[in-house]
């Protein structure tokens, strides 16, 4: 049993293993180069200072930025749980012609692959005079909706059917079973998809380089610029923030649904 | 709630209702009439048209042909959430992200029912089922038979008219459901609404209701009371589903059942069963090994064991008659059960006797 139970571990144990080498590893070595007190961006880093953070903190260009991508993110976040909620509790709760079809084109975002995007919707968008906040939000909400469609659609399909005939049999008309039942059974689903979408425009770069202009720049945007200018820890201490606000988004996520497994 | 309810019990019919999947049909024309403040069984088989029935009472199946009345309404097209009937379900259907108290109310909010009002319906129907102190918990936090408890509560609390459940203690073990049977049943007895319950275990049907409607294949087979389903069933269908019972096969002419070679067996035969292949159908009282002495009405029957289980205070007994039917009859176990192979002369109440028509039409 047990040399069973040692290749079940090691087979468990190596994705992770992976990610943790080839993900986290490379990505956590901004962190340590963010604190450095020398010139240039270099790994190790020379001395350890917080001059980098005092940088950015009074850099109208950063702050700025930071702002931006908050305010693009906020707003993908409403509108993409607009969209996407009822789109993903018509799809998990009933079946109805076109279904499919429906579910594929929600998806599509989700496959293309980001140059693709970009480029269509830059040449689309300018045409409409979209370029800027709007045209920024416009685009992650179309990125941000298959997240959360998926999100909604699968804990929409764990609602037993019998409590919404239940519901109507005890006297509720069609839209206070979705109020009462339905919305607060797919409160979590809800809550993953608005999570998934804020994450998919905070740190979304290959869109936004299009449709951002010299007045309105993201965080991703502004990191992306520095880089090819000059290499000064300024964009690893950024980078660092970016990945703190995502991982700390991340961790609460999946501490909630560890809680929630225990109690259920 | 309480008894002088402000709905009073309504009659129940059903004219003429048809029912079609694609091309199957699932409800034949049925009419059927349910008194007001009845208790009454829907029995029959799986997939004998049951529940959908009970979908087109309770609005959430449309009809395709004939009326569903209350009363002297019409309520064929009325929307379920209109209906004002209450329904419980086989899975209980509360609703997990509500406390026990707010599930109850919840058919009074959808009311509008006054805050206050709703408050002390909600404890009076906690108190109705004995379960006064659960309002705080969660369904998951209920065994199945307290869920189902609540669930009835919640299908009370708004004073329906009419009560629908189908096969609401499937889902419990035996004891169980027989301790809710007699609940339900002192609930009807104190409530005035009308229960229709729906089952596929006759012995509930039998023990509960006031009549019992026998469905096959999306027809009424019969409707009556238990007695007179059990002791005086009209087809051999009902004959075999609502119990044990012996029979033989024979032919009716003019009026006289003469039991099929080697059986020597003639029987007067009620007006109702017509010339032809019949069959005589006894229940287990009536089938005896040691027939009471100087009662001239038992008539001998030679049969063979093919079968036999010891049942507590009874013997079961599977016995094959000459012509070749087989049937199954309970007798007192105060003698050693005969093994298979045996031969055993039975005697058969003649005045007991149930004659039905074995022809076309007819199932064997
Ligand atoms: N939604 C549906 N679509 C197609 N056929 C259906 C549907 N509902 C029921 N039927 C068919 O109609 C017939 C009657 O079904 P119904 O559910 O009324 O049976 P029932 O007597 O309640 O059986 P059970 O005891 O198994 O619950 C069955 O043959 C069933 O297959
Ligand atoms: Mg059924």
């Amino acid at each position: 049993m047990a040399p069973v139970a040692a290749v079940r571990r090691t087979v468990r144990a190596l994705p992770v293993a992976l990610v943790v080498m080839l993900l986290v590893l490379p990505s956590l070595v901004v962190v340590p180069m963010s604190f450095s007190s020398g010139q240039i961006l270099e790994f190790p880093p020379q001395g350890f200072s917080l001059r980098w953070y005092q940088a950015i903190a009074s850099n109208e260009v950063w702050i700025e930025a930071a702002r931006n991508s908050l305010a693009v993110a906020l707003a993908v976040v409403v509108l993409s749980t607009l969209i996407g909620g009822p789109a993903g509790i018509a799809l998990g709760l009933w079946r109805w012609r076109g279904r499919s079809l429906f579910l594929g084109f929600a998806l599509v975002p989700a496959v293309m692959p980001p140059m693709v995007l970009a480029l269509g919707m830059y040449i689309t968008y300018a045409r409409f005079d979209l370029i800027g906040y709007w045209g920024l939000v416009a685009a992650h909400t179309v990125m941000a909706l298959p997240f959360v469609v998926l999100t909604v659609m699968s804990s929409a399909q764990l609602v037993d059917p019998t409590l919404l005939t239940a519901a109507q049999s005890l006297g509720a008309p069609r839209w206070r079973v979705l109020v009462e039942i339905v919305l607060p059974l797919v409160k979590g689903g809800l809550a993953a998809g608005a999570i998934f979408a804020f994450i998919t425009s905070w740190d979304e770069v290959v869109v936004a380089i299009y449709l951002t202009d010299p007045t309105f720049k993201t965080l991703p945007v502004v990191m992306w610029n520095q880089l090819r200018e000059r290499v000064d820890p300024n964009v690893a201490v950024v980078a660092t923030l970016l990945f703190a606000v995502t991982s700390l988004v991340m961790a609460y996520v999946v501490l909630k649904g560890e809680r929630k497994q225990r109690v259920q | 709630m309480s008894s002088k309810s402000p709905t009073e019990a309504v009659p129940v019919q059903l004219r003429g209702v048809t029912k079609r999947y694609g091309s199957e049909t699932a409800v034949a024309p049925l009419d059927l009439t349910v008194e007001a403040g009845s208790f009454v069984s829907f029995l029959g088989p799986s997939g004998s048209g049951k529940t959908t029935t009970l979908k087109m009472i309770s609005g959430f199946e449309r009809p395709d042909e004939g009326a569903v009345l209350f009363g002297a309404r019409d309520i064929t097209s009325l929307p379920p959430e209109q209906r004002g009937v209450g329904v419980v379900f086989q899975n209980y259907s509360l609703f997990p992200h509500m406390s026990v108290a707010r599930n109850i109310e919840f058919p009074l909010r959808m009311r509008g029912v006054d805050r206050s009002i709703r408050a002390r319906k909600v404890r009076e129907a906690l108190e109705l089922v004995e379960l006064p102190h659960v309002a705080h918990r969660r369904p998951h936090e209920l065994s199945g038979g307290q869920q189902q408890r609540i669930a009835i509560a919640r299908a009370l609390v708004f004073d329906p008219a009419l009560l629908l459940m189908d096969e609401p203690l499937g889902a419990l073990d035996r004891r169980l459901r027989e301790s809710m049977q007699l609940e339900i049943k002192a609930l009807h007895e104190r409530l005035d609404v009308t229960i229709i319950y729906v089952t596929h275990d006759q012995e509930e049907a039998l023990a509960m209701s006031d009549q019992i409607v026998v469905f096959n294949q999306g027809r009424v087979e019969q409707v009556g009371t238990p007695q007179a389903v059990y002791g005086r069933p009209r087809t051999l269908f009902v004959a075999d589903f609502l119990g044990e019972s012996f029979s033989v096969s024979g032919q009716v002419a003019d009026g006289v059942f003469a039991a099929d070679a080697p059986v020597a067996l003639r029987l007067d035969v009620d007006a109702g069963v017509g010339n032809g292949p019949a069959r005589a159908i006894w229940r287990s009282g009536s089938v005896t090994a040691s027939p009471p002495a100087g009662d001239g009405s038992w008539a001998p029957m030679p049969t063979t064991v093919v079968a036999s289980a010891f049942a507590g205070d009874r013997l079961k007994l599977k016995l094959r008659v000459g012509s070749g039917t087989e049937g199954i009859v309970s007798m007192g176990a105060d003698w050693p059960a005969p093994p298979p192979g045996d031969a055993l002369d039975v005697y058969v109440d003649r005045k007991r006797a149930v004659v039905v028509g074995a022809g076309e039409g007819a199932e064997a």
